[in-house]
């Protein structure tokens, strides 16, 4: 094969429709977009942009704080518990057998192979008050009952007056179970890269110096997986941050989050200035979450370059 | 008599249905550097990996100073292991690498900084303390690795494979400072390699394993002169093996036929693990083998006190300090001798297809089991 590489008319030739696709539906809008977080509307259908900073302005009062605040809080609690529960899972797939690894890692991409409104749908069916985890909190509840009377301890009343089924959906507990199932494989796929390039030897030798299992995960573990760790969290983090089907179906409109809001102006409230000025401030806001990764990284490359 | 430091003691150690180890026994003395040999397979890995603590055997004891540590995790053992990668933590630096052990251990900081600095200075690597183990070449990283060890003063130091990274000047070198440094620090090493000149060179014992089997532990010099069986007079350096297809007994010993030498009297003892067949027709299963450089060859027929065979000059390969030439012999095989490079010169090419005769003493021949019972 002939070498193509450094051939500017093969780059421009190979590079062409991606860029010309991505400067057409993305540049493009978003430019757009960022026009309107400086309009004002006219008429119903026509903006204007007069460069006003109302926009932005609007954004800082406490109604739609409150609703940042909480996004944050949101994308935060979920990010955390992905790390907890997905650290472990990635520790074993890259822990296992040649033979299990590609079935374990096929059952982490599963879901995506589902819709993701008949998933959270189905999530529904679960978390419901008659939904099936209740049902099962029920079935519970009833042989701890049952086991109460075998025992003859009615009279101390242990278990409370009767059932009384678990409020999920439309509470901010609900819209984290959804957030962290939706993110879980995000957060896996990363840590498990990190794990996996590393030398099993070096967990042993940690052993062998005298380190306990704990101390090995401590030492040794956890900070060779570091990089991977913070790649996961800001790949879970920001798609969660921008939730907005789990909200609104978990949510059922109460525990509303920043994308939830900026449809609205969109569609109900047709306020497109303000939306838009809602949306960028959300990319920024990723933007900075970024840059702190790039300085993370070159603050410990240097630190490490320098011992 | 020194003292047993290590005494592995029917180890039995099995992967699912595989037996990667099978009833070894094996005491090992306190100071002295012990290999353990073989090909990639014997189970010689799984042995050290037992003995650190990594594995835990099926059946059988370890016992470390008369003590059994068989269910002793390794974080608890007095012993110490070198890594083949050598497992060097990437993100701290030389110092911090040697100080981890210990850092473990809860040794005060003052003792440890102390210790580390002799540490380092033990394997040369004092102006290296604050390096990246990035930023240390192959032989540096495996000092780092071999004071990380030594530091934390164990009882038996364990290396996989210790030279089988470096290249092949470094690794003559290394060679020498680890048998220099196992000197001055005294600690018992146990060496795990499969390349037998290694194990010759460096240990004071060697164990020679083979398919999870022991087949013989001796010292190199008694491995080389009286191997227990074909197999390990094969591994231990080259040699030229003669299947035996009889056995008979004479007045003076035993009379050995051998296709290719014809019948050649044996004037001793064959050894007890050469069973002699009671009828001339039943297999024997031994050879007679001759070292290579006990091989002369001559172009006229050697005098009659020599065993000698016939053949055609082969390729003639220099090697340095002598030159080793093939003997084709007539039924497809081939010989090996060492000859000495002035012989070589005035030899000429294998295409001239030139007669000659291979010949040696009697008295350099070894008469061997082909596989002994394992020990």
């Amino acid at each position: 094969m002939q070498d193509i590489s450094g051939k500017k008319s093969v780059f421009f030739a190979f590079s062409a429709p991606t860029f010309i696709w991505l400067t057409l539906f993305f540049v493009v809008p978003l430019g757009i977009i960022w026009l309107y977080s400086f309009g004002e509307n006219v008429t119903i259908t026509k903006i204007e942009t007069t460069w006003t900073l109302d926009n932005y302005r609007r954004i800082l009062e406490p109604e739609i704080l409150q609703l940042i605040g909480r996004s944050f809080w949101l994308a935060f609690v979920s990010t955390v518990i992905c790390l907890f529960v997905g650290f472990p899972m990635a520790l074993v797939i890259a822990t296992a057998s040649f033979k299990a690894k590609p079935w374990l890692l096929l059952l982490i991409m599963l879901p995506f192979w589902t819709n993701l409104l008949i998933r959270t749908y189905a999530l529904l069916n679960i978390l419901g008050t008659r939904g099936r985890l209740n049902d099962v909190l029920r079935w519970l509840y009833e042989r701890a009952e049952q086991f109460q009377a075998m025992l003859g301890l009615e009279r101390l009343n242990l278990l409370g007056d009767g059932f009384t089924p678990l409020t999920l959906l439309g509470t901010p507990a609900g819209v984290i179970y959804g957030i962290v199932y939706v993110s879980l494989p995000f957060t896996i796929l990363p840590i498990y890269s990190a794990l996996e390039r590393m030398d099993n030897s070096l967990l042993e030798a940690s052993m062998d110096l005298g380190a306990g299992q704990l101390q090995t995960a401590r030492n040794i573990l956890i900070p060779l997986a570091m990089s991977g760790i913070v790649t996961a969290a800001i790949i879970t983090f920001i798609p969660a941050l921008g939730q907005f089907l789990t909200p609104d179906l978990l949510g059922r409109g109460q525990v509303d989050m920043i994308a939830n809001v900026i449809e609205r102006q969109f569609k109900k409230a047709n306020d497109w200035p303000f939306g838009s000025a809602i949306s960028l401030t959300l990319l920024y806001a990723t933007f900075i979450l970024l840059a702190l990764r790039s300085f993370y990284d070159a603050a410990r490359s240097k630190r490490e370059g320098r011992m | 008599m020194t003292d047993t430091i290590v005494s592995i003691r029917g180890i039995t150690k099995r992967f699912g249905s595989v037996e990667a180890l099978k009833n070894i026994s094996i005491d090992i003395q306190q100071g002295e550097i012990f290999a353990l040999l073989g090909p990639s397979g014997c189970g010689k890995s799984t042995l050290l990996r037992l003995i650190s603590g990594f594995e835990s055997p099926s059946e059988g004891e370890l016992l470390l100073d008369g003590n059994d540590m068989t269910a002793l995790p390794p974080n608890k053992r007095p012993i110490n292991m070198v890594f083949q990668s050598y497992a060097v933590f990437p993100h701290m630096n030389v110092e911090d690498n040697v100080a981890y052990g210990l850092k473990m251990e809860k040794v005060p900081a003052k003792e440890i900084k102390e210790r580390v600095a002799i540490a380092l200075e033990q394997v040369h690597l004092s102006n290296f303390s604050q390096r990246k183990p990035d930023q240390l070449s192959g032989g540096q990283r495996q000092r780092v690795a071999l004071a990380r060890a030594l530091v934390k003063r164990p009882r038996v130091l364990l290396l996989d494979e210790p030279l089988s990274a470096l290249d092949a000047k470094l690794r003559d070198a290394m060679r020498l400072e680890l048998v220099k440094l196992q000197e001055s620090v005294g600690v018992t090493f146990i060496i795990v390699t499969h390349d037998q000149a290694e194990a010759m060179a460096m240990a004071d014992r060697i164990a020679v394993l083979e398919s999870g089997t022991l087949r013989q532990v001796a010292s190199p010099a008694e491995l080389y002169a009286h191997p227990a069986d074909a197999f390990v007079a094969d591994f231990i350096g080259n040699i030229n093996a003669f299947d035996v297809q009889q056995i008979s007994t004479i007045d003076t010993g035993v009379a050995l036929h051998i296709d290719e030498l014809g019948v050649i009297e044996w004037f001793s003892e064959p050894p007890s693990t050469i069973s002699i067949p009671a009828s001339s027709e039943d297999k024997v299963e031994a050879t007679l083998s001759v070292r290579p450089e006990h091989v002369s060859i001559s172009t006229t027929i050697p005098a009659n006190d020599q065993v000698s065979i016939e053949g055609t000059l082969g390729d003639i390969a220099f090697q340095g300090q002598h030159s080793i030439a093939e003997i084709r012999l007539d039924n497809g095989r081939s010989i090996s001798a060492i000859i000495a490079n002035d012989q070589a010169l005035i030899l000429p090419g294998a295409n001239k297809q030139l007669r000659i005769w291979a010949h040696w003493s009697i008295n350099n021949m070894l008469l061997l089991p082909k596989k002994a019972p394992p020990l």
